[in-house]
């Protein structure tokens, strides 16, 4: 007993012969057969769940207040994202809800965001989240095609729009906030100036807190307020790992923003008394090595961590190459301490991304890799028929 | 460098590339084995890049087994042979998995025949093979990837006229699942090493390498032997997909580049596989024309794997009939799991670029597309970073989804050795090969009109 049957696609193709109980074969689809594992939705879960590390340490620290925020933010997202992509004639992100982008985009929102102003203003994760998920990306023509980082913008515009909100945050302004502390230095240090010391050694030892609680918060009360950021070091060097081991951040870009910020907070000056003091980093006052220290605090206190983790390795805001992601990266440090000391900005990492996002195109047109047999400029001008260097004939 | 000396690898590897599932294992032991002709071959008559060749014979004339039937006159259309004694029946058109409505030689079987075996004068001259292999219709045997189906009579006559210091072996097969040019080696390790004697007398080349992969410690180790005092050195290399890839193997080996649209006779090198050289041999010893083809067949979806010896126009109903599939078949693939073509059904035949048949089952067959559409492009880069000639797979697809030729040139897509790792790594499951591979035919058609017009 036979019977025929065409493959789908190939219905120019006769009907051909098939024998009782021989197999069907699938539609015959060109290479490759195999695919690697890697797809988009299982690298939007694997942001989402490193991203859920650091938020767990939020949440550890701050509470009911940290939910509350996370939860607003990502379901603002979520219904943004998905009236968009009723109302836009061509989706924005296509199967977007079971990709969990907009998922890792209110998460992320949420975790820029000092619980204090979400307590002052409970429209400033509702704003960021339509900001980053309406703005940022469907605006800017959706997933795949924006210039700027959606959270890193978002972020931003929340703070130049709610600049009442972020100046009530407990601490902003304190001299022993991390950023606001290392920023005074650029400007003016009159407040740590002790006879016989370095501004740096009174600065360290009676205004800041220990360095420890940059990694790990372990008071949850306002005066251990950080900076925006500041105590979830661990949680994010985690979410690091997970991320550089799947792939979808690459170490380069990591490596090479922490050494570019190191290397410029250890050789930027800091003022004593109107005075210029070249390679702070190197400081040693009293056998105490306080120059090392103070850049470990720039390193590991603020948003810096937090933007080269989960913002600065997204791969449609950054370069394409390793090579570019090197200079990228090394951008975004220099830029991050840069903006630090001498910035009138708030957050300057997320101004240093955006600045860094903005020349990514120039990154990847002077970045490019060497194309194979290209390296003669001479031979290009030979018309050889056929498919290149495999010979046809 | 430090690297490469603690790890004794002194070749280094190229830049890109992936390490593949290997899934060898099945097949990597299993012996050379012959496969019966069925009752009926259609041998189809076609040269490199579907080119038709002419048929010699004609209805109801008895052929035995290595007569030519079809006449290849030009420099890209082999002879065609036939691979039993029999009676032609017609002259029809067949499906391969390449084309469809092929010319092709339809034969009554009578009989597997004799294999050729008359004794022949050696060779004396480098014009004097290329004539024999192209009397022989002898193609390259690797996969379509990496130059396989080429008629090599006119790369020994390009040899001939230019100089040529280095002819390199390629044995990496570094396609996943293939393992019938190891097992030539194992097999015929001797053969292999008297041909590429042989053919590096003719070519007077300087240098003769076997590229092998490394990890395949033992079969180094015994090649080495054998090659002891003979002009071969054996070039252990990290296989890196796509390693075998003349272009890599060139670059990795001689640290030289091919030039943009050139052939690797422009870096002074003759890059031939392990395969094709024992079909030269072949030729050279007793004129034995390429009838049959050595093929893997492996998968999931097959209870009889092995390395076969197919005469050419079986259909792959009669080979599954042999090998057995299971019933969980669902995609049948001539040719490798990243560069093969999948088998539009079961009548199509065994051709001469036929370099593997895989049975695989739906489960094992990690071809996304066939289920998920493709997605935006999240610009990860990864086809930028793991593609071995350092294209940007992705900026290519986006020219040629849009048709700007122009813009797809000055992209280099002919560049592109369609290895298909740009497609294997996508996240967005996009089709980059399949663009970038059209871009270069549309290239070619317009190369090959340009050409005509002047």
């Amino acid at each position: 007993m036979t019977d025929t049957f065409a493959m789908p696609g190939h219905e120019s193709v006769p009907p051909v012969r098939r024998d009782a109980g021989e197999p069907r074969l699938l539609r015959a689809g060109p290479p490759p057969h195999w695919h690697g594992a890697g797809t988009v939705r299982s690298a939007s879960w694997t942001w989402v769940a490193a991203a859920l590390v650091v938020a767990a340490f939020g949440i550890v620290t701050w509470g009911r207040t940290a939910v509350g925020m996370i939860a607003i933010s990502v379901a603002t997202a979520v219904l943004t994202e998905a009236v968009l992509n009723g109302v836009l004639p061509r989706r924005i992100w296509a199967g977007s809800g079971s990709s969990g982008q907009a998922v890792l985009t209110g998460l992320l929102v949420a975790l820029t965001l000092p619980p204090h102003v979400c307590l002052a203003d409970w429209r400033v994760p509702v704003v960021a989240a339509l900001l980053a998920s309406g703005v940022g990306r469907a605006l800017a023509g959706g997933y795949g095609n924006y210039l700027w980082h959606p959270v890193a913008l978002a972020r931003v515009g929340v703070e130049l729009l709610f600049g009442a909100a972020f100046a009530s945050q407990p601490g902003a302004d304190a001299p022993f906030s991390v950023v606001g502390g290392l920023a005074a230095l650029a400007r003016d240090a009159t407040p740590f100036e002790q006879p016989g010391r370095s501004v740096l050694t009174v600065l360290i030892r009676d205004y800041m807190p220990p360095w420890g609680q940059t990694l790990l918060p372990t008071v949850a009360a306002p005066e251990a307020w950080l900076g925006p950021l500041g105590g979830y070091a661990v949680g994010l060097v985690v979410a690091a790992l997970l991320l550089v081991w799947r792939g979808h951040v690459r170490r380069s870009c990591v490596v090479w923003t922490m050494a570019a910020a190191m290397l410029t907070a250890m050789v930027l000056p800091i003022y004593e008394g109107g005075e210029p003091l070249w390679f702070p980093g190197f400081v040693i006052d009293a056998g105490l090595p306080v120059g090392f220290v103070y850049v470990l605090y720039h390193l590991t206190g603020g948003e810096l961590l937090f933007v080269v983790v989960l913002l600065a390795g997204d791969s449609v805001s950054s370069p394409l190459t390793s090579r570019g992601q090197r200079w990228f990266g090394a951008g975004l440090g220099v830029l991050t301490i840069m903006l630090r000391r001498y910035g009138l900005v708030g957050s300057a990492g997320f101004w240093a991304l955006l600045a860094m996002n903005t020349l990514v195109p120039l990154i990847n047109w002077r970045m490019k890799r060497h194309i194979y047999g290209t390296r003669d400029a001479s031979a290009r001008g030979r018309r050889w028929l056929g498919r290149g260097r495999v010979p046809t004939a | 460098m430090l690297q490469r000396l603690w790890r004794g690898n002194r070749f280094g590897t190229f830049r890109g590339g992936l390490f593949l599932p290997e899934e060898k294992r099945r097949t990597r032991d299993r012996a050379i084995e012959s496969l019966p002709a069925p009752a009926v071959l259609r041998v189809p008559l076609v040269s490199h890049d579907g080119l038709a060749v002419e048929a010699c014979v004609e209805p109801g004339r008895a052929v035995s087994r290595g007569e030519r039937i079809g006449r290849g006159d030009h420099a890209l259309k082999v002879s065609v042979h036939s691979p039993v004694d029999g009676v032609v029946r017609s002259i029809t058109t067949c499906d391969t998995p390449e084309a469809f409505d092929v010319p092709c030689v339809e034969i009554d079987v009578r009989g597997p025949g004799e294999a050729h075996a008359a004794a022949a004068a050696e060779p004396n001259s480098l014009d004097d093979l290329a004539a024999r292999v192209a009397q022989a219709g002898i193609v390259a045997q690797g996969s379509i990837a990496m130059g396989g189906g080429i008629a090599v009579a006119s790369r020994l006559r390009d040899a001939a006229t230019r100089r040529c210091e280095h002819l390199i072996i390629n044995a990496m097969e570094s396609d996943p699942c293939i393992t019938s040019e190891g097992r030539l080696l194992v097999e015929r390790g001797d053969g292999v090493m008297a041909g590429a004697a042989r053919l590096a007398r003719l070519l007077a080349v300087r240098h003769v390498w076997l590229a092998v992969d490394r990890a395949k410690r033992s079969l180094v180790a015994d090649l080495t032997a054998r090659a002891a005092g003979g002009p071969v050195r054996v070039a252990p290399l990290v296989n890196k997909y796509p390693q075998g890839d003349p272009a890599l193997l060139v670059q990795v080996l001689l640290r030289r580049e091919i030039p943009y649209r050139g052939v690797d006779l422009d870096v002074s090198a003759l890059v031939l596989d392990v395969g094709t050289l024992v079909a030269i041999e072949s030729a050279a010893r007793s004129g034995e024309p390429l009838t049959h083809r050595l093929a893997t067949v492996s998968g999931d979806a097959v209870e009889r794997p092995g390395n076969y010896r197919i005469p050419l126009g079986m259909s792959f109903r009669d080979v599954l009939a042999h090998v057995k599939p299971t019933p969980t078949l669902a995609r049948v693939i001539a040719g490798s799991p990243l560069t093969g073509v999948a088998v539009p059904h079961l009548d199509a035949v065994v051709t001469k670029r036929t370099t593997a048949i895989l049975l695989l089952s739906r489960a094992s067959l990690r071809d996304l597309r066939t289920a998920a559409a493709p997605e935006a492009c999240t610009r990860c880069g990864w086809c930028v970073d793991d593609c071995p000639v350092g294209l940007d797979p992705s900026a290519i697809h986006a020219a040629a989804e849009r048709w700007f030729l122009a813009r797809a040139e000055r992209l280099y897509a002919d560049v592109c050795i369609g290895c298909g790792l740009c497609s294997y790594v996508c996240p967005s499951s996009l089709p980059l090969t399949e663009s970038i591979l059209a871009v270069q035919r549309s290239l070619r058609t317009a190369a090959e009109r340009e050409t005509a017009h002047e």
